[in-house]
């Protein structure tokens, strides 16, 4: 697969500050990378700076192999995290407008305007003026905003911030069609593990200044692999400290085999047990889990 | 489509957005409504003022005349008015204007010849009435004067309201005094204060639009830095275009309406093209100086309020040349019209004037270009440095220290 995306040794300080030390990674054309980092990680510099918006200090920032500029924006759609509207515009006209400075013409800003309206169910509020509507729908604007031109390549900052669950799916879900249906390579942040491991295809994790994971999901998930055994359940959890080390909350549990105790025998244990077993899964932590200890790790 | 076109597509939304705002109307619309009220309240509260003083003398109850000087005629026929009397007791006429009985006493004293000294003893009818009595002891002293006189022509020249022929020189030659001299000057100087003061303010209205609703860094995406100051810009010049030609519709209308007249016949206007061809040279020059200074503070203060009080004093720099006005139009190649031409806020305005009075020389309107050139040159620099630097920067103003550093940055174009 080509590179829609190449950074390689870029540095970036503001004063005395270091926020980026030497970050090199790559974005492959059609997948879903996820750049995950604390705040302040560095994140948002980043891509500010593969945007052009600012200048980086060392290294090189290349989309589709050249430093982006505005005129590439037929192929592009950027989400910050600093985003807002004009609010006193209509939200058709600003569509529009946003859509004919990405290179398209007055017709087809409008026809996919419309259509993403029709999507979001806000066709009824193309007349209103942004400040008109709530801020859920305004967000569901901005991403239409984002998605006008049906970008080759999608960069979201922290996309689903501020949004409540039912908007936060449909928001995946409006990502993941645009993936599928178009091979739209997505480069998105976010604090939200889950959703990363929904639906990224690689990470990248920066902690500062510096990358501590980069790869494909599943291959970091194995290198973070261990014999700890997680468990969903209903019921009363059976605790026996000759096979097994629990952490034990309401509904999960996280067993530590004891040494010279195989897996099979603790989960036929389990099973004979009063508890109903919904899920398990063997040595693979979540991505929220690998999250939390680099981060303890690094400090 | 090719980036052009989004410096079009900009220019077309500022404009719109503005053209459209309700705001922009009344303004629009207010300032010839406010002229024409503020001109007609002025002529009609001084054609009552006058009305007011005129009757007052004439619905005066009683006037005393004392000629101690023994100088006016009694056959005038203001003696024939029956509130006018004549009287040789100073004493008891000034009695009767403190008791009311009498409205006024007018004395011309024995020593009138030598001192030109008239006394007046009045009612006083408030501010405004000072002086009421004032004709009509002149005009009583004059025309007594004039019956003396035998020869009916002098007295009709005398009474004649006097017109002048006046000629000027300049360099050996007859310059041209008519007021239509100044139409073009005047006009040009009330374009420049709308661009300055309009479209100024619509432009960091604009820019720290894009700071305070955060739609920056999306725009910086798809557009330049300087296609997004250039549609700005133009934008703000094509509403100023419209706001001109709604005063000139206006003008036109209430011209046509009233019976104001023109101190001028429409066809004395001079039409100087060099005189325009500078006048909108200038008038372009201090519009981009202010304008990116405008840009500058707009990108480097937190809102719009906050960037409003910053500018308030480049806007003033910009305007307070007209207070020099006086001393510019009286010595046009004087040490202060030399230095302020020269400064780089006040210069637009400044040689705008002397260019209106002819003072600008060819030479130094070739010095003029560069000097303004290298203004323009210098703010637009600073602005768009200011716009990289301070564009991203939401919740702060740019300090000292980093709008230094701001300079320094190659940001993209």
């Amino acid at each position: 697969m080509e590179k829609a995306i190449e950074i390689l040794n870029f540095k970036k300080a503001f004063g005395k500050n270091v926020v980026i030390e030497d970050l090199s990674f790559d974005v492959l054309e059609g997948e879903v990378f996820a750049f995950l980092g604390a705040n302040g990680s560095g994140k948002t510099t980043t891509i500010r700076a593969l945007l052009n918006i600012i200048p980086p200090d060392a290294g090189t920032l290349k989309v589709y192999g050249k430093k982006y500029a505005p005129s590439m924006s037929s192929v592009l759609g950027y989400l910050p995290e600093e985003r807002g509207l004009y609010i006193n515009s209509k939200v058709l006209e600003t569509m529009i407008y946003m859509g004919q400075l990405k290179d398209m013409s007055y017709q087809d800003a409008k026809k996919n305007a419309l259509e993403y309206l029709e999507r979001i169910d806000l066709a009824d509020k193309a007349d209103f003026k942004i400040k008109q509507l709530s801020s859920g729908q305004q967000q569901k604007i901005q991403l239409g905003i984002t998605v006008i031109n049906k970008p080759k390549l999608l960069i979201l900052d922290e996309p689903t911030k501020g949004l409540d669950p039912v908007n936060r799916n449909l928001m995946l879900e409006i990502f993941m069609e645009l993936n599928k249906n178009q091979q739209t390579t997505i480069l998105f942040s976010t604090h939200q593990m889950e959703e990363a491991e929904k639906i990224a295809n690689r990470l990248i994790m920066i902690k500062n200044g510096d990358k501590v994971l980069y790869g494909d999901i599943d291959e970091v998930k194995r290198s973070f692999g261990t014999n700890i055994i997680h468990i969903t359940y209903t019921g009363k959890f059976p605790l026996d400290k000759d096979l097994y080390d629990a952490k034990v909350e309401t509904n999960y549990a996280e067993l530590t085999p004891k040494k010279g105790i195989s897996t099979d025998k603790i989960m036929r244990h389990l099973i004979d047990s009063d508890i109903e077993i919904h899920e398990f899964q063997i040595g693979v932590p979540s991505l929220n889990e690998i999250f939390i200890k680099v981060s303890n790790d690094e400090k | 489509m090719k980036s052009k076109s989004k410096l079009l597509i900009i220019m077309r939304r500022e404009y719109l957005k503005i053209i459209r705002s309700k705001t922009f109307w009344l303004s629009a619309l207010m300032i010839p409504v406010l002229i024409g009220v503020i001109g007609g309240v002025e002529y009609i509260s001084g054609n009552q003022l006058q009305e007011k003083l005129k009757n007052a003398s004439q619905n005066a109850k009683l006037i005393y005349i004392i000629d101690d000087a023994e100088i006016l005629n009694t056959s005038l026929p203001y003696f024939i008015q029956p509130q006018i009397k004549e009287t040789d007791n100073i004493g008891f006429a000034i009695n009767a204007v403190k008791n009311g009985s009498a409205t006024a006493a007018i004395h011309y004293p024995k020593e009138i010849l030598t001192s030109s000294q008239i006394t007046i003893y009045s009612i006083d009818q408030g501010l405004l009435s000072r002086g009421q009595y004032d004709d009509l002891a002149t005009n009583l002293l004059r025309q007594s004067i004039l019956a003396d006189i035998k020869n009916k022509t002098k007295v009709a020249l005398f009474n004649a309201s006097l017109s002048f022929d006046e000629h000027y020189y300049a360099n050996g030659e007859e310059t041209n005094v008519s007021l239509g001299t100044l139409v073009v000057p005047f006009v040009s100087i009330i374009i420049y204060f709308l661009f300055t003061s309009f479209a100024t303010n619509y432009l960091l209205m604009s820019v720290s639009e894009e700071k305070e609703n955060r739609m920056i860094e999306i725009i910086l995406s798809s557009v330049s830095s300087r296609q997004l100051i250039w549609g700005k810009i133009l934008g703000q010049v094509g509403v100023i275009v419209t706001q001109m030609v709604i005063l000139i519709v206006f003008g036109a209308i209430a011209m046509s309406i009233s019976k104001f007249n023109l101190p001028f016949d429409l066809g004395q206007i001079v039409i100087n093209p060099w005189q325009i061809i500078l006048a909108l040279v200038y008038i372009l020059c201090g519009f981009l100086i202010l304008a990116n200074t405008m840009v500058g503070a707009g990108a480097a203060m937190p809102n719009y309020k906050d960037a409003q009080s910053f500018s308030t004093i480049f806007i003033l720099l910009s305007i307070f040349p007209i207070y020099t006005a006086e001393f510019i139009v009286a010595d046009p190649n004087g040490l202060l019209a030399y230095v302020l031409s020269y400064f780089p806020y006040s210069a637009p305005l400044i040689l705008l004037l002397r260019n209106a009075l002819g003072a600008v020389g060819p030479v130094e309107v070739i010095i003029s270009f560069i000097v303004l050139a290298f203004y323009i040159f210098i703010t637009a620099v600073i602005a768009y440095k200011l716009f990289a630097f301070g564009a991203l920067e939401y919740n702060q103003k740019i300090s000292f220290s980093n709008f230094f550093k701001s300079l320094r940055i190659k940001g993209r174009k």
